[in-house]
């Protein structure tokens, strides 16, 4: 079969080259901006390095274009693309069928990012096709020659057994209008589910880069942003302005990374509820309690107090709430702080940005801890009522209905405070 | 054609600024440095006009 030559094939182009061309060969094919396929080429790679291996097989199964639209003779992919793109599929596409990968992100990242192509790649498919077939010349109407009146047209209407036909076909001339509406419909949902898709690949990559820096890998984060700068400036250099697309990804990636480094946001220690209720001075760990997100509960209640000294205790957690319940005779000296949230010591409350309480050493001998408490974000309670009043644990517990007031100081409980740190 | 006139200023003042605001996250993340967040968004706010400004030239520069 011979193929016509207004057949559009799929080409890498030699133009239109950063890599291998094949992001400026279906931008061609497709007849959208090239940028546009790059960044999706970009965003596939974070998510599952599924647009690696796309690229790479692409850069193997695509001929190169000769210039004139054609496939260039004698083009055969050289022998290391070939296993790039072998290895590439073996070891990156199994991920989102498998969905037990831990390294990398996990499985619902893989079945995520699988997903995610596909709505990409069906969104860009839907709206070049629509585009194409907006823009080529309708032909029927063309090809139809002129009528010729003839006599029969002056026949009343009802002698016209041809009528029905007739009008089947002038709602056939209405047809391309209706399509255009239909187009056009389906090209906003396009470009809606592709502005959509983008959005949830930017706020996921910008997830990724600030959990990154907070669990103690932004230096890896900073240097993929500085190596975007370094090659912006070496692009600008030789006058390229096509690589401007990249300010894009470098932002996504730095802004988030720069808010968490600068917050001092450390998501060390772990996620989850941690409860710890240690019974002697000793089971209290010297460098203090730690969780990156989650719940984590210390109830000190069942300790034994020393009379003749302080108990230290250091607690901290990036993002989540940290309850420490100590006996209503334990006086608390406390250095708590919250960098974002919500902080109550023993019935004194602050809340909002540094949100700080801060109880001075007891004047008597009381049993006395001595608290440095701190979070990123979330809430931090130095209390003697039990932990569940506050974790949200206490059903069937009555507390009067305390924690359930807007207002969070606690008369009560600062009475109590006193009287224990007078004693 | 002279370097001045090839240099893409916009890509140039840009890939600049990502440049620092990448090294200022490094130096934060190794404790070189202590920046505040009210130091980040002012570095920010401060990048992001000569981003505007560069591309702003460039364009009257044709």
């Amino acid at each position: 079969m011979n193929e016509s030559p207004s057949t559009k094939r799929l080409l890498r182009s030699r133009d239109d080259r950063i890599l291998a061309g094949v992001a400026g060969g279906i931008a061609s094919y497709l007849d959208i901006d090239p940028t546009l396929v790059r960044v999706g080429f970009v965003a596939a790679v974070l998510f599952g390095g599924l647009g690696l291996a796309a690229y790479l097989v692409l850069a193997v199964v695509t001929p190169n274009d000769d210039g004139s639209g054609a496939p260039a003779a004698d083009d055969r992919p050289s022998a290391w693309l070939v296993v790039l793109a072998v290895l590439a599929v073996l070891v990156l596409l199994p991920g989102p069928f498998w969905g037990a990968f831990d390294w990398w992100g996990g499985g619902w990242w893989w079945g995520g990012s699988l997903w995610l192509a596909l709505l990409i790649g069906g969104a860009v498919w839907l709206y070049a096709t629509l585009r194409n077939r907006n823009r080529r010349p309708p032909t029927e109407p063309a090809a139809e020659a002129p009528r010729q009146p003839t006599p029969e047209d002056d026949q009343p209407a009802a002698d016209d057994s041809t009528a029905p036909t007739r009008r089947l076909d002038d709602t056939s001339s209405q047809g391309p209008a209706a399509r255009d509406g239909w187009s056009r419909l389906l090209r906003g949902v396009a470009i809606a589910v592709l502005v959509v898709a983008a959005a949830c690949a930017a706020m996921s990559i910008a997830a990724a880069s600030a959990w990154a820096t907070a669990t103690g890998h932004g230096a890896i984060v900073a240097g993929v942003v500085i190596a975007i700068g370094v090659a912006l400036v070496a692009a600008s250099l030789i006058g390229e302005s096509r690589w401007r697309w990249l300010i894009v990804p470098a932002l996504v990636l730095a802004l988030p990374a720069g808010a968490v480094a600068a917050g001092d946001v450390s998501f060390d220690g772990g996620i989850g509820e941690r409860d710890h209720r240690p019974t002697s001075e000793a089971e209290l760990p010297v460098d203090g309690y730690s969780l990156g997100v989650g719940q984590m509960t210390v109830d000190l209640r069942g300790l034994e107090w020393p009379r003749d000294r302080s108990v230290e205790l250091r607690t901290d957690m990036g993002l989540g709430q940290t309850v420490v319940s100590v006996p209503s005779r334990v006086c608390v000296e406390a250095d708590v702080n919250a960098s974002v949230g919500h902080v109550v010591v023993r019935g004194r409350e602050g809340s909002g940005v540094d949100a700080e309480v801060t109880e001075g050493p007891p004047p008597g001998r009381a049993p006395r801890l001595v608290l440095d408490s701190e979070i990123d974000a979330g809430e931090i309670v130095v209390t003697d009522r039990p932990p569940e009043v506050f974790t949200g644990d206490d059903r069937g517990f009555d507390d009067g209905g305390w924690h359930d007031r807007s207002d969070d100081s606690d008369p009560d409980e600062q009475r109590r405070q006193e009287r224990a740190c007078a004693e | 054609m002279r370097l001045r006139d090839r240099v893409d200023l916009t890509s140039l003042v840009a890939g600049a600024a990502i440049s620092v605001f990448g090294v200022l996250i490094l130096l934060q993340e190794e404790g070189t440095i202590d920046l505040e967040a009210g130091w980040f968004f002012a570095v920010l706010a401060a990048a992001t006009g000569l981003v505007l400004l560069a591309s702003g030239v460039g364009a009257r520069r044709g």
